[in-house]
């Protein structure tokens, strides 16, 4: 009776697979002997292999078995990003997060600046000026722009201070006001437009949200991946300590 | 591929029941092109704007922070940085005060991300003996003897896991992942980076290398680690391969001179010790242009002994030692502090021609708890084992663990700790490419993390009258350079004019002086250095000799943590004209501004924690800003 042969295939795969990782080694591609000598490590270690295989010497191997579970949780890694999430899921992510999305009012205004360092009093001297015909021909100079178009309370608060930036909303719009208090000193106030505080648009933050979503996600994805496998076995719980044994039932 | 196709049956399975879970509508993907075009509304202005950030963040991959609790990667980090809450590895919620508009994470290369792979019982690292026996040492619980054994094998250069290039890829990339994820051109910039890790004998000469390039260049290499070489000039070699290879660009950043025992600026090379030759000093301005002057670990501008007339040369003196055992000796000094090395650039260019030391400043944290968070009344601490409520908060050792203890004590704890600093930018737009080329140019300052905005512009033609211009910034550049800058071809019989504002930070304490520090080489050779008090509060009168002796006063309350800002200035902006200038003599200008005193971090932590420092912790300090030089060089 003939006996039926394992194969060992040699073909272009295999000798592309085994090029490549010699000249990421090498850095240039293997001769001819080196090529030979390659394949004939790769038959060696196949054929080893296989027979370990079929003497069951993979069986409760730790080693074998942390490889192989850190592969599957790999593979779920790779697959929990290649696939994308959804637009629907986005937004669903979106919606139920909206409080990482608050949008800060947007101003344009101009501002007048009266310096505590150079007047006694900055305060008065800015009523004055207010009760005048053009505030702006007034005030001392600062090194930040007198004007701001379309500026987030954010970027106000880090130039004023966080006050000034939190006392623009009850300001009216259109008119020369004040005077307001800054970290800097005293100012007159001329706001041209606001766009008040709100959420941003799913849109306006998409990137955002995505990568706030695969942040809480990735890790989620595999604790879900695993469970959904889980429902594949029963666990079979037989210990003799009580306290191990309720806590493990507990568990599963 | 079988099982392959088993795990995205299960996936699709799973997406599809979350997507019945949520509303039941289509599963469209999102729009790809609709997120990317978000991208194109970036604000630029010829004139530059300060940008605020830290160039010296350390996360759970470095192993000096991983391996003793720091449980947060890049990812945390970028967060934290933008503006966001986090939970810290100890368990406290976290959030600045203002968000940083850009974060380099520069993990250390040597063995990065080892803690994690310990933590994720990475295939990669069991494949290796010694990586296996310490993931097997901290299963059990012993991660400390684990952290120590890894300690003593960088120490010695030796790296444990030689050979171990994927496993180091692999991190590398997914800090590279975390990178690209969080850079919002125009919002929010992440700068690819990383630590080298040289320190001989425990002296320090670390670098932080700091990308301009994205991911696609940045993933053609591994960090060059101490492992392959702790020979600066084998960094630069590094650079400039790379470079080659990739037409990408690098600096580096070199930090804490005062814990190298004489070893950053040095005179001799490190491993040949030769005398400094030309070919050095082209290599070292060529891929050094910034220091790292102020950070957690002390501050480096200047240091009493060598400057004993300046009466602010103090600030966050770290002067015992090194990381070694070596006590430090006054020998070593003009070797390890900026304005020194200034000097010392200036007397080289005259031999050589060329300036070793020409470098411009910033400061950064060097936080290793993924959090730069460096407010004093917001202070998260160095690392895991100092952050609030924890008992290293003030009594963790940080330098002087491997002193011989009978000979002299060199230990530096935790409440000596600086909250500071950060690095201040002027750049045309928040983009990687713009904040880098700003970098390179070292139009650049440090703080020791408050936001004083400082400005300063040299040249020929400035007069009095500029400053009051509303157009002054312009003028600045239009007739001189701004920090970082080069002056040369004095016009007979001129001295350099200088346009200097400084306006305090907003959220924080006023203005004390804004100060010039000139250095410059006599006809002998011979080094000097002079403070010139340009601008001062409170109508305080500036002598004949530059200087305003009158203190700015101190409203600081111990007991409470508190200041007032009844002293002191919003803004300081002068004209000044070196009274004392010869145009055959190579000089450097650079701007020192001091706040009023404000209570340290430590007068804030006894508040609010309810604790106790040492006696001799310092409560309460002038915080600070320092800028680039600007350098005058006579033709």
């Amino acid at each position: 009776m003939k006996q039926v042969k394992d194969k060992i295939v040699i073909d272009s795969f295999l000798i592309n697979e085994l090029s490549a990782k010699y000249k990421m080694q090498w850095k240039h591609e293997p001769g001819l002997k080196e090529l030979t000598g390659l394949i004939d490590t790769y038959v060696e270690q196949e054929v080893l292999y296989r027979e370990a295989l079929s003497m069951n010497l993979d069986r409760n191997d730790e080693v074998i078995k942390r490889t192989l579970a850190k592969k599957m949780e790999f593979l779920s890694d790779d697959l929990s990003e290649s696939l994308e999430p959804t637009e629907s899921m986005l937004r669903t992510y979106y919606e139920t997060h909206k409080d990482n999305y608050v949008k800060p009012p947007f101003y344009s205004l101009k501002q007048v600046y009266f310096s505590t360092d150079k007047r006694s009093e900055a305060w008065k001297d800015a009523e004055k000026a207010l009760s005048e015909k053009q505030p702006e021909n007034s005030g001392d100079l600062l090194p930040i722009p007198m004007q701001y178009s379309n500026t987030n309370a954010t970027k106000l608060a880090l130039d004023f201070g966080q006050g000034f930036a939190a006392s623009l909303d009850s300001l009216p719009i259109g008119k020369w006001t004040g005077p307001v208090k800054s970290g800097l000193g005293v100012h007159l106030v001329f706001i041209l437009d606001k766009y008040p505080s709100g959420f941003f648009s799913f849109e306006e933050v998409a990137n955002k949200v995505k990568v706030d979503y695969s942040f809480e996600t990735s890790t989620a994805f595999r604790k879900e991946l695993i469970a959904t496998m889980l429902k594949k076995y029963t666990i079979n719980i037989d210990v003799s300590d009580v306290e191990l044994n309720k806590a493990l039932h507990e568990k599963f | 591929m079988k099982k392959f196709q088993y795990l995205v049956l299960l996936a699709i399975a799973i997406l599809f029941l979350n997507a019945c879970d949520q509303s039941g509508s289509k599963n469209e993907v999102a729009n790809e092109s609709e997120q990317t075009s978000n991208e194109t509304n970036i604000t630029s202005n010829p004139y530059n704007d300060v940008y605020w950030g830290d160039t010296h963040l350390h996360t759970s991959y470095s192993t000096d922070a991983g391996m003793i609790g720091n449980t947060l990667g890049p990812e945390e980090a970028f967060k934290f940085a933008r503006g966001e809450e986090v939970t810290s590895s100890t368990g406290l919620k976290a959030k600045l005060t203002r968000p940083l508009d850009f974060l380099v994470v520069s993990d250390h290369a040597e063995n990065l991300g080892l803690a994690p792979a310990i933590n994720e019982s990475d295939p990669e690292l069991l494949k290796f003996e010694w990586g296996k026996y310490e993931h097997d040492l901290v299963k059990e619980g012993k991660g400390f003897e684990a952290y120590m054994n890894w300690e003593d094998k960088t120490a010695a250069a030796d790296d444990p896991l030689k050979g171990n290039d994927a496993l180091t890829r692999s991190y590398w990339n997914k800090s590279l992942d975390a990178a690209k994820k969080y850079n919002e051109p125009g919002k929010f910039t992440s700068l690819i980076g990383f630590e080298w890790t040289s320190g001989p004998d425990g002296n320090n000469l670390h670098r932080n290398v700091i990308f301009r390039d994205n991911e696609d260049k940045a993933s053609q290499i591994i960090p060059f680690s101490l492992y392959d070489s702790q020979d600066p000039e084998k960094l630069w070699e590094w650079m400039q391969a790379y470079e080659k290879n990739t037409g990408g660009k690098l600096l580096a950043i070199p930090h804490n001179g005062n814990l190298s025992n004489g070893l950053m600026f040095d005179d001799v090379t490190l491993f040949s010790k030769i005398p400094l030759d030309s070919k050095y000093a082209e290599s070292r301005q060529r891929w050094e242009p910034i220091y790292e002057v102020t950070q957690m670990k002390g501050t480096g501008e200047a240091h009493p002994f060598l400057s004993p007339n300046d009466e602010f040369s103090d600030y966050g003196i770290w002067d015992k030692g090194s990381f070694g055992a070596e006590p430090k000796t006054k020998e070593m000094l003009h070797k390890e502090y900026v304005r020194e090395a200034y000097k010392r650039g200036l007397q080289y260019e005259n031999i050589l021609g060329v300036n070793p030391f020409k470098f411009g400043l910033i400061g950064s944290t060097d936080a290793h708890n993924s959090l730069s968070s460096i407010d004093e009344n917001n202070f998260f601490g160095k690392a895991i084992v100092t952050e609030p409520y924890t008992t290293g908060r003030f009594s963790q050792t940080i330098t002087g663990v491997f002193q011989d203890r009978v000979k002299q004590d060199i230990t530096i704890r935790a409440y000596n700790t600086l909250s500071s600093g950060y690095a201040a930018v002027w750049a045309k737009s928040n983009t990687r490419e713009d904040l880098w080329d700003a970098l390179k140019r070292k139009e650049v300052y440090a703080t020791t993390g408050t936001r004083i905005k400082v400005r300063v512009f040299a040249g020929w033609e400035y007069t009095p009258a500029d400053i009051t211009n509303k157009d002054m910034v312009k003028i600045g550049y239009e007739k001189g350079v701004p920090m970082g800058g080069d002056l040369s071809n004095a016009p007979e019989g001129k001295a350099p004019t200088f346009m200097v504002s400084a306006l305090k930070d907003p959220d924080w304490a006023n203005l004390d002086r804004v100060q010039i520090i000139k250095g410059w080489v006599d006809a002998k050779g011979n080094s000097h250095e002079r403070i010139f008090d340009v601008a001062v509060s409170n109508n305080r009168v500036i002598n004949e000799e530059g200087l305003c002796i009158t203190k700015v006063g101190n409203t600081v309350n111990v007991k409470e943590a508190t200041y007032q800002n009844t002293i002191g200035a919003a803004n300081l902006t002068t004209f000044w004209k070196d009274p004392d200038f010869d145009p055959k003599r190579r000089a450097f200008y650079y701007i020192r501004v001091l706040e009023i005193p404000t209570p340290s971090w430590v007068a804030y932590d006894q508040v609010k924690y309810k604790t106790k420092a040492p006696d001799d912790a310092v409560l309460m300090q002038q915080e600070r800003a320092f800028t680039s030089p600007i350098w005058y060089t006579p033709k």
